[in-house]
């Protein structure tokens, strides 16, 4: 299914989980699961980068990557000269001595709108045979007029739902979702957060749309919720929406071949350099 | 280097014709002809043998039961035969043209009333035809079936070089392909889609099919579009002889097919229904949600067939089969096929007959969230096509069979539109409008019979395909942006292809009872399907060949050795097979196939290829019959842009494949049954690294398809008990117990990678299995 349309995207989920249900029902049996061993014999090593330049938050982490059955915490990488680079102004990210491979701005590091940014990372030594990357993202217009949120609950999903009310200009434009209840934030992972382009919007006024889905013990009546609106870039978009797919269980009938999600760091480090602004909208959740 | 290959072949084509026709004396013999059934229903024998005692020549019938032989006048003793039927000897004097029609008695039923001579029918030694396998739907019944629900498709992938994609889907590949390769037509209309609830069963009824045959890459000239397989499934014509029923019960669906006269040996009906009900058990739940719910599908099968006289006759029938599914008020999706076709048979004289079709076949599905809802919607897809075509069998002479033709089918397809519904919906509309295309082609193809041992089969079809407006068609950037884009206007044929495709074999009879076969053949496919799925889904759309969409071209040669025993009971056959394709379509990475109008951006092309060699032993009478069949066969794709442009192994790509397929009949009442399937693993792609974004773990992954699953094996078995046959008890029951996956192997449907809730850094692979063993009890009559 359409991975990319606002929400029929997770509602789609749903309904496949409902209807996998419903097979097994229909047939009285059970698909049923099992932990097995797989042997995943590959070594490899590569830099993994998640950097965000954006109002609200400026870092650059550093970590390698390691075997899929490692089950540890990601090795940070230290001591590497990270630098972004904004309209010829040079900025030295400096690494955080308490969260080492966590890199960040230095005090005079300001955000222009609209600006490009461009990263270098230089590594103290050579991880995967490489030690100079690349990147560079543009921060993309903050596109939507937000009227307000509302918070629902829906008894058949067991969620609460967030709809969007906004205008949505045209053109393409593409969306992050993320969510704070009463200050604290309940989206703070991949599988969170909600990613959408308007293809079925573009253009029209978004009168509640679904667009971001809280867990059931997540909020209570009279809860503060805050939604971030944030614009990003189609390619920014993409990496969100294929990690997003590669992460989460594959359905065969669905679900096409596993595939390296892309990346905009070069010589063939992963992650993502990402670069966005967002509008905030708050409401207090009422009785229905 | 091609074009010259067949520029050359096509004049040896026209050359070999020549001298072969107009060489011979028209007027040297005289012709009989006629049409083969069965006598016990009327129903059409195709591929029935007519042989000549004495002079060692022979013909069989076409797909219509029609016959002709031209031979020298004088006294003759002639025999009709056909698997599964008492051989039938005539002696006559042949001093005019004469027609014959006969009537064979089925074995079963006639040990009474006619002498079984046990003469065998090496029909399988002397066709020119290879690479292709048939099955009875009696053959296919004998087979333990998935909850009881006899499958056609299913017992396909039982032979050799098929596989299926999927535990229990009827999605099947056939040597290496993809399932969109193969061309599945019912009565000669395309089925798109032959999957019933997410394809764990076929569209096809048994009760109401004739027969099916299987046609791996030797497709005969006939048809085309494919560069796989050709399944073609005929729907039985309706007792011509007495009013007759059958039907059965199962535990997720009952059947009834209804057949018989209109008038006696003149017209008939047959019509078929099925409906699951495993969803009247929804209604028994206490959830609300659930009793609002539905899950079920139904099909309908009719037919009509009229003799108007000798020389003409006329066929309707019909296919009509949807899939519900609603969950509570808050979803809904549906899908269907449909097909219609209308053939009328004229025989202008002796020697040529003539088959007139026209056909429309449609695919849909829908799906949203019903109005009333205030995120209601409907996402809908279509496919349309509309078919004319006339095929020819000229009986020129007894040592050269021509058939020749025509077809043109227009294709509309609608990939889809997605709509809010209602006055409070928060949808607007997105639509990728209809696309049209004309698929045409002409052939020819000549049976020819040099000397008693050497038969050459050689033909040629051209196709031609044009694009139809209105569209508009973008260019692409090398990264599959579109760039630009043109439109055409309503009706204007801007862009066409065309193939030229031969179609060669040849079978050399060592002696009676071996031979030796070779073939090579070209296919050209100008639709397919947008499918990233491995199980198979109906949320599928097809698209055509296009500007920026060459067609797929396929070549196949292959060797066989063909080698009967015990007077044909056993029949045993080596094949060995390489074939190339080239611009087989892939997919980018994560692409987006559904609801895009920029699909083509998505598509990559590149070279398949696969070999390998089938292995089979079948035994087609007696107490035990059935098959024993080991595939060996590799399957290879290269495409620009998939696993850094190195090849890889084809998703269908299973290097052992072993099937046992065993019937014993205990006593005439009594039978077992019993099915075992062992397959390599299917080749996946496991992932071998990971890194944390936004702490979550994402997986780095190996080379495409460079791991494998555990192998697949599997043991179904069956009991069947059939009610005596009385002569005054019209009514007969039968009773079929089955278990699915007898020793309860835990075949992984998918494995998945997924992160542990509980402890971040920990991750885990998951396999799900789909079917532990699974019993089912059908009760079937007859009356």
């Amino acid at each position: 299914m359409n991975r990319n349309t606002l929400h029929i995207y997770n509602l789609s989920r749903s309904a496949r989980r409902s209807f996998l249900v419903f097979i097994a029902a229909a047939f009285i049996l059970q698909s049923c699961t099992e932990r097995i061993d797989i042997q995943s014999d590959e070594e490899f090593q590569k830099l993994a980068v998640e950097g965000y330049i954006s109002p609200d938050i400026q870092v650059i982490t550093l970590t390698e990557t390691s075997g899929y059955f490692s089950q540890q915490a990601p090795a940070p990488v230290s001591e590497a000269n990270v630098v972004v680079t904004e309209n010829d102004e040079i900025y030295q990210f400096s690494e955080d001595t308490e969260n080492p491979g966590n890199y960040f701005p230095p005090e005079n590091f300001t955000i222009e709108p609209e600006s490009s940014y461009q990263l270098t990372i230089d590594l103290k030594e050579e991880i995967g045979g490489e030690s100079h990357f690349e990147s560079e993202a543009t921060m993309p217009v903050l596109s939507d007029e937000i009227d307000s949120i509302r918070v629902i609950y829906r008894s058949d999903f067991e969620t609460w739902i967030i709809k969007l009310y906004a205008y949505e200009p045209s053109g393409p434009n593409y969306y992050m979702f993320t969510a704070w209840v009463n200050g604290e934030a309940v989206t703070d992972s991949l599988s969170r957060i909600g990613v959408a382009d308007d293809k079925i919007v573009d253009g029209t006024y978004m009168n509640g749309i679904w667009v971001l889905f809280l867990k059931e013990d997540e909020v209570a009546v009279e809860d503060t919720v805050t939604m971030a609106t944030s614009s990003i870039t189609e390619d920014y978009f993409r990496y969100l929406t294929e990690a997003q797919t590669e992460m989460s269980p594959k359905n065969p009938f669905f679900s096409g071949p596993p595939a390296n999600v892309r990346s905009n760091i070069s010589n063939g480090a992963v992650g993502y350099f990402a670069v966005f602004s967002s509008a905030f909208s708050t409401t207090i959740v009422r009785e229905e | 280097m091609v074009n010259v290959f067949t520029r050359n072949f096509l004049l040896i084509v026209i050359f070999l014709m020549s001298i072969n026709l107009f060489a011979t004396d028209p007027r040297e013999g005289y012709t009989i002809s006629g049409f083969i059934k069965d006598r016990s229903n009327g129903e059409i024998l195709p591929g029935a043998t007519v042989f000549v005692s004495g002079l060692q020549r022979g013909s069989s019938a076409n797909p219509y039961g029609f016959y002709s032989l031209t031979l020298p006048s004088g006294d003759y003793e002639v025999r009709y035969s056909f698997i599964g039927y008492a051989e039938l000897t005539l002696n006559f004097r042949l001093s005019a043209d004469t027609t014959i029609n006969v009537e064979l008695f089925p074995t079963a039923e006639s040990l009474k009333e006619v002498e079984i001579t046990g003469q065998a029918v090496n029909e399988n030694i002397t066709s020119s035809q290879m690479s292709v396998s048939s099955l009875s739907s009696q053959t296919i019944k004998e087979i333990p079936a998935f909850m009881g629900e006899v499958d056609l498709i299913k017992a396909l992938q039982l032979l050799p070089g098929v596989k299926f994609v999927a535990e229990g889907s009827s999605g099947f590949s056939v040597r290496g392909s993809s399932p969109d390769q193969n061309l599945v037509i019912l009565d000669e209309a395309t089925v798109y889609n032959a999957g019933h609830l997410m394809g764990f069963f076929s569209v096809f009824n048994n009760d109401a099919v004739k027969s099916v045959d299987l046609y791996k890459g030797d497709i005969p000239a006939q048809y085309g579009g494919r560069i796989a397989s050709l399944v073609d499934v005929r729907m039985k014509e309706g007792n011509m002889k007495k009013f007759h029923g059958q039907g059965g019960i199962g535990l997720i669906s009952s059947r009834l097919t209804l057949e018989g006269p209109f008038a006696k040996d003149k017209a008939s009906f047959l019509i078929s229904g099925r409906r699951t009900y495993a969803d009247l058990f929804l209604k028994l739940s206490n959830t609300e949600n659930l009793r609002n719910s539905a899950l079920y599908f139904y099909d309908l099968n009719a037919k009509v067939n009229w003799n108007i006289n000798q020389n003409n006759h006329l066929y309707l029938s019909g296919y009509f089969g949807k899939d519900v599914f609603k969950g509570g008020g808050s979803f809904r999706m549906d899908w269907g096929n449909a097909t219609g076709t209308l053939r009328w048979n004229h025989v202008f004289n002796k020697k040529l007959f003539s088959n007139f079709t026209f056909i429309a076949s449609q695919f849909n599905y829908n799906l949203g969230i019903p109005e009333g809802n205030q995120q209601a919607f409907l996402w809908e897809s279509a496919i349309r096509d509309y078919t004319v075509r006339g095929d020819f069998s000229w009986f020129a002479n007894p040592n050269n069979n021509i058939t020749f033709g025509f077809s043109s089918t227009y294709h509309d397809f609608f990939p889809g539109q997605l709509q809010g519904l209602g006055d409070s919906t928060t949808f607007g509309k997105y639509t990728i409008p209809n696309n049209y295309s004309l698929e045409s082609a002409v052939y020819i193809s000549n049976d020819q019979k040099i000397g008693n041992h050497l038969t050459l089969k050689y033909g040629l079809r051209f196709s031609i395909f044009n694009n139809v407006g209105p569209d508009t068609v973008y260019q692409y950037s090398p990264e599959g942006s579109p760039t630009d884009s043109a439109y055409y206007g309503q009706g204007v044929f801007y862009n066409t292809y065309f193939g030229i495709e031969p179609r060669i074999g040849l079978v050399y009879q060592l002696n009676e009872v071996s031979s030796v076969k070779a073939s090579y053949s070209r296919n050209y496919q100008y639709i397919q399907q947008a499918s990233n799925s491995t199980a198979g889904s109906p949320f599928n759309v097809w698209f055509p060949a296009s500007p920026n969409v060459k067609p797929q071209v396929g070549d196949q040669v292959a060797v066989g050795y063909f080698r009967n025993f015990m007077d044909g009971m056993l029949e045993t056959s080596a094949e060995v097979y390489y074939k190339i394709i080239n611009d087989a379509v892939d997919f980018r990475d994560h692409a987006e196939l559904l609801l895009n109008k920029h699909l083509e951006g998505e598509i990559l092309t590149g070279k398949g290829k696969g070999y390998g060699i089938e292995l089979m032993v079948r035994k087609t009478r007696g107490k035990v019959t059935g098959w024993i069949s080991y595939t060996w066969a590799r399957s290879f794709k290269q495409i620009e842009g998939i696993n850094n442009g190195d090849p890889y192994p084809a998703h269908y790509d299973r290097p052992n494949d072993f099937s046992i397929v065993v019937n014993y009949k205990v006593t005439p009442t009594i039978s077992l049954g019993a099915t075992w399937v062992y397959l390599t693993g299917q080749p996946v792609t496991f992932p071998v690294g990971r890194y944390e974004y936004m702490n979550n773990i994402v997986p780095v992954y190996s080379e495409r398809n460079s791991y494998r699953f555990p192998d697949y094996h599997r043991l179904d078995l069956s009991f069947t008990w059939t009610e005596k046959e009385k002569p005054k008890k019209r009514w007969r029951s039968e009773v079929n117990v089955s278990v699915y996956n007898a020793y309860n192997r835990k075949n992984p449907w998918v494995i998945n990678f997924l992160n542990d809730p509980d402890q971040p850094n920990v991750t885990y692979a998951e396999m799900i299995y789909l079917f532990g063993i699974i019993p089912s009890v059908t009760y079937n009559f007859k009356f």
